[in-house]
């Protein structure tokens, strides 16, 4: 067209492509479980269990032994990593002894008590076992 | 009973004990029976008689008359001051894998 000058303006886009696994770990999400089927609904189940499960130690421990034994123990990090049962586990035996066992029956009386799972006191207890049951019942009903 | 890791072993002695300790520490103006405070953990009475007698004997619980009742309590003061020497005494234990 007569009288209009045509500019060519150049628009540069840059996509930095990232997979779902990457995106989780820049957020910090915990990854979904794999082949489950369930997808955004197991990886929401997986985030409520470990929130209830962090929200239960500190509660359990508070209400059992009282605020200065909690906050002593989240000053030694005891609490940074409450998926890991056996490095928990072994971290209170050193301070607690036998009574480790029953600390960890509170803690997970609380868990299932948050999770509407039945704790039953007559079964054989392990702690990591039961973090497992209570993470595969998140993972298979809203929790 | 003084030594902080004896009051430890005794107040961590049993699962009832730990139940027991949770429902004062969530409820510390609770007073009430032994059968009272046996149903609110689910037990009976006399499978908690020596879980009782054991933290009244540290001094967490106290026992009091009342009328024909025997009721029992949290001694506030006392349970702060055993918990803050335990809590004490465990802050100079040293796991392997700590500096």
């Amino acid at each position: 067209m007569p009288g209009i000058v045509s500019r060519n303006i150049l628009i540069e886009v840059r996509v930095r492509v990232m997979s779902p696994t990457q995106l989780r770990k820049q957020l910090g999400a915990p990854n979904p479980v794999q082949n489950s089927g369930l997808g955004n609904s197991a990886l929401a189940g997986e985030t409520e269990f470990f929130l209830a499960l962090k929200q239960s130690m500190s509660d359990g421990i508070r209400d059992s032994m009282g605020p200065q034994i909690l906050s002593m123990l989240q000053n030694r990090g005891f609490l940074d990593n409450p998926d890991a049962a056996n490095q928990f586990h072994s971290q209170l035996s050193i301070l607690f002894g036998n009574g480790t066992s029953v600390l960890e029956k509170i803690i997970i009386k609380e868990l299932y008590r948050r999770l509407n799972i039945s704790y039953d006191s007559n079964s054989q207890f392990d702690y990591g076992a039961a973090l497992v049951y209570a993470k595969e019942v998140c993972s298979v009903r809203p929790c | 009973m003084s030594n902080p890791t004896e009051v430890l072993q005794e107040l961590l002695a049993s699962e009832i004990r730990g139940d027991i300790l949770v429902l004062f520490h969530r409820n510390p103006g609770l007073i009430d029976t032994l059968q009272g405070v046996a149903r609110r953990i689910g037990k009976t009475e006399y499978s908690i008689e020596k879980d009782v007698q054991s933290l009244v004997k540290i001094g967490i619980l106290k026992r009091k008359k009342i009328g024909t009742s025997e009721v029992i309590f949290l001694d506030r003061d006392r349970d702060h001051e055993v918990l803050e020497s335990v809590a004490n005494h465990l802050s100079t234990i040293r796991g392997s894998n700590e500096n």
